[in-house]
């Protein structure tokens, strides 16, 4: 499980990066807690898109354990629909 | 162009184009039965499917549910579920009325079924249930239909909605790759989409985002694919993206966009090609099978349904929850639209299978043709005429200046001027085939009716006929086609009797034949019977006995008013109307008509008929103040009106008797009579008549105006034209004139006696 807080974003992103794939390529499911994010944008989206891609190859699957406000909103003008939603912030990405 | 105003526009194009698929649809099933190979068949599909599918985003829903089931049975046929029988396209054809009928209703603003069509396609609906007996291929087919109307429903405009139309916009963003480094973020442009409509769904395209250990987290790698139910325009929609466009793909498209806008927002997007077009068909923004054909794609019924949309789900994991994200690399996320998650129903098998086959480029078919109104077209062609007449009477003036160079310069401009002109009519040429395979059907029609078998042979159909012309030809051509048939071809046991071939013969032909174009329709049947003609000719008291006839003034007489050989009154002919009103039709465009006959063997009528109705050659004449026009066709020679003719009505030309009109006073011409007159001798239909003018200006190029409604009914003028100093000159309806002429005397010898026509007024009311 990995905590992200404050801004997954393109000022971000290369740091972030490291971090993910690393989890990634460990193999296995990937459970992100994304309630400290302050700020997410497409650079950050991208990111949670090819980790998830990442963590499918390797077998597992991503999960978002808990979600931030500003996470959700972005999810939803996405339309990006992660999995049906086990209680009101908790968003699942299903493979 | 305000919205209300764009979708008028697209409902008249849909109009169009649908009455165009109805036309294929016709000479389809007609030659269904000759030749039913696959290709014929599948154009028949394709056609019924893109009218529903069409007709679905108007909101037309009795199109819709008519055309479907129409649909079915093709598709039927097309899976060799049926076969073509003669009873199959007897029931096909008259649906295929039927729907031209509802869009010639829609055309005229009946966006709803009325009570007595919606009985006449109940009924006729009926008639194709023996075909769709097994349930199999109807379910299939209504799932696809409920769907059309899903999206119908979102594009729809009804008038009262006072909030204005809102229709599905599909919007597909490929935000440059660098995007995110100049601070553009793509979705900080959708968030904004939301202040111009309802943004009903996203796809999120991951296909472009490269292997991990390549990825830039600083690029931006993802395609947006975003559905908007707005009532704005497309371009104020584009018009979002100003900033971001030149480094960017992106695409804005809606119902009302050209089909090959989508076909190219489909191609341009690469590797990502599938995922688009699925992206696309479900937003309801354009019409699937359309869309493939614009594509160069083979429609398959079930690649349009949004359930088929989630291709990789049923690749592999047979757990895939109803909102499973595909894993595969290039598949796109299930999205969610307008909260309405779409059931993602198992897949075909074939699906997965072709589904990246490489034999299915994203081609776009490339544009050959333009449609354009045809009032525009006639505005050139007006302009053009007038550019002809101007050069002229510039070219006139420099030699009377005598400016060799000038008139040097001058030809070379109307060279060009008159190529212009030629290209430009060329614009209004169409190929008259279309009109003569409309006679297919009537032809199998009326033989039918009556009993008879008969073959329409059909040859020169690639000969290009002026567009107003073949629009007013047809219903002569009917008459003569319908006449031919009924009166024409003997029924099989006669033509047996007689040793021909049982099967009767009737020849459509076209063909150039200097300056003008020439349409034959012939048959091989009996012919026309000199004798009764004469005889009936007699009995109607339309010759004297003893008068001694022509050939074509004989077979003239079967165009009179009236007439009719045949005693046995059929629905379809031999009622005496008919044959007058060919040649009244073929008459007003300028046109002769002329019998051949064969008695015994058969009988040919040859239409003869300018090549365009905009442009004459016309001889200019002065009478008093005013120029009129006499077209060049009809004008025989000049001659000076011989003194001492004062009081009288006709002249003596080389020993025939010449009568003549004076249109100083027909058309009540004030002013004195010059000292000498000259004489127009014109011919039509075998009558010389004489038009005594004051002075003859020669030969003169024309473009010909129609008047106004209010002169409408002014008989002897045909029209009127400019000249090139901007005075408007008449042009002498000279058919008219010598009916007229001939009319008053026959009708009024003995009222009339000799009096000269007064004025206009004696020859409106003639």
């Amino acid at each position: 499980m990995l905590e992200i807080e404050g801004e997954l974003t393109i000022h971000t992103a290369a740091d972030r990066r490291v971090v993910l794939m690393a989890l990634a390529d460990a193999g296995g499911d990937l459970e992100l807690d994304l309630s400290g994010v302050t700020e997410l944008d497409t650079a950050g989206l991208q990111l949670l898109l090819l980790a998830r891609r990442e963590a499918a190859r390797g077998g597992g699957r991503l999960t978002l354990s808990a979600v931030s406000r500003a996470v959700a909103d972005v999810l939803a003008i996405a339309h990006l629909d992660l999995g049906p939603a086990r209680s009101d912030d908790v968003v699942e990405v299903a493979r | 162009m305000s919205l209300e105003e764009e979708m008028q526009a697209a409902l008249g194009t849909f109009v169009v184009e649908g009455q165009e698929l109805l036309q294929e649809l016709e000479s389809g099933l007609l030659g269904l039965e000759e030749r039913a190979d696959g290709e014929t068949v599948n154009a028949l599909f394709r056609a019924a499917h893109t009218i529903k599918g069409s007709s679905g985003l108007f909101g037309l829903d009795h199109l819709v549910r008519f055309t479907h089931v129409l649909e079915s049975v093709l598709d039927r046929l097309r899976n060799d579920e049926i076969a073509v029988t003669t009873v199959l396209v007897g029931a096909l054809l008259p649906c295929v009325d039927h729907l031209a009928a509802l869009m010639a209703g829609v055309a005229s603003g009946r966006t709803e079924e009325d009570a007595t069509s919606a009985a006449a396609g109940a009924s006729l609906l009926a008639a194709l249930e023996p075909f769709l007996s097994a349930p199999s291929a109807p379910g299939a087919g209504h799932q696809a239909a409920a769907v059309v109307v899903d999206a119908a429903d979102a594009a729809r405009t009804s008038p009262d909605d006072a909030a204005g139309p809102t229709r599905p916009v599909h919007l597909s963003l490929g935000f440059g790759v660098d995007c995110l480094r100049s601070g553009m973020d793509p979705l900080a442009f959708i968030r904004y989409l939301s202040t111009l409509g309802e943004v009903t769904g996203v796809s999120v395209l991951t296909g472009l985002i490269p292997d991990a250990a390549d990825v830039d987290p600083e690029s931006c790698y993802l395609d947006f694919e975003v559905t908007l139910a707005t009532d704005a325009s497309l371009t104020d929609v584009a018009s979002v993206f100003e900033f971001v466009r030149e480094e960017s793909r992106i695409h804005v498209v809606g119902p009302e966009s050209p089909i090959e806008e989508a076909a190219e927002l489909v191609s341009s997007a690469g590797e990502l090609v599938d995922d688009v077009r699925a992206a696309l068909v479900r937003s309801g923004a354009v019409d699937p099978a359309r869309l493939d054909v614009a594509l160069g794609r083979s429609p398959a019924g079930e690649q349009e349904q949004p359930a088929a949309l989630a291709p990789s789900v049923a690749q592999g994991d047979p757990s895939a929850q109803p909102h499973a994200v595909p894993a595969a690399a290039g598949a796109a996320l299930v999205p969610v639209q307008g909260g309405e998650p779409r059931t993602a129903a198992p897949e075909p098998e074939r699906r997965v299978g072709d589904r990246r086959t490489p034999e299915r480029p994203p081609v776009v078919v490339e544009q050959r043709s333009i449609r354009i109104d045809a009032g525009r077209l006639d505005r050139l062609i007006d302009a053009v005429g007038e550019l002809v007449i101007a050069g002229a009477s510039a070219e006139l003036s420099a030699s009377h200046n005598r400016d060799e160079a000038l008139v040097v310069a001058l030809n070379e401009v109307m060279r060009l001027v008159e190529e212009v002109r030629d290209s430009a009519l060329q614009l209004r040429m169409v190929p008259i085939g279309t009109t003569f395979s409309r006679f297919q059907r009537v032809v199998r029609d009326v033989s039918a009716d009556l009993g008879k078998d008969i073959a329409l042979v059909i040859s020169g159909g690639d000969t290009e006929v002026d567009k107003a012309l073949v629009e007013q030809i047809g219903d002569p051509l009917m008459h003569l086609v319908r006449n031919s048939i009924d009166h024409g071809v003997e029924s099989a046991e006669v033509r047996v009797a007689r040793g021909k071939p049982a099967r009767g013969t009737l020849r459509l032909n076209a063909f150039h034949d200097s300056g003008s174009i020439v349409i034959e329709v012939g048959d091989d049947g009996g012919g026309i019977d000199p004798e009764r003609v004469l005889a009936k000719a007699q009995e109607r008291g339309l010759v004297e006995p003893g008068v001694p006839l022509s050939d074509s003034e004989l077979y003239g007489l079967i165009f009179e008013p009236g007439f009719s050989t045949k005693e046995r009154v059929s629905d379809l002919s031999g009622r005496g109307v008919g044959m007058d009103v060919v040649k009244r039709n073929v008459t007003a465009l300028r046109g002769t008509i002329d019998v051949e006959n064969r008695p015994g063997e058969g009988c040919t009528m040859r239409i003869r008929l300018p090549l365009t109705l905009a442009i004459i050659d016309g001889f200019m004449v002065i009478v008093g103040g005013a120029t009129f026009v006499v077209p060049l066709d009809w004008v025989m020679e000049c001659v000076e009106l011989p003194t001492g003719s004062e009081a009288r009505e006709c002249m003596d030309l080389r020993g025939e008797v010449l009568p003549f009109i004076r249109l100083r006073s027909l058309f009540g011409i004030g002013g004195e009579r010059p000292r000498r007159e000259n004489v127009v001798v014109v011919e039509y239909a075998g009558m010389k008549i004489g038009l005594v003018v004051d002075t003859l200006m020669g030969e003169f190029q024309t473009v010909i105006k129609p008047l106004g409604q209010l002169f409408e009914h002014v008989r002897g003028i045909g029209g009127s034209t400019i000249l090139g100093n901007g005075e408007v000159a008449l042009i002498i309806d000279v058919p008219m004139l010598i009916r007229s002429h001939t009319d008053r005397h026959e009708i009024g010898a003995g009222a009339f006696g000799t009096a000269a026509p007064a004025g206009a007024g004696t020859f409106a009311g003639a």
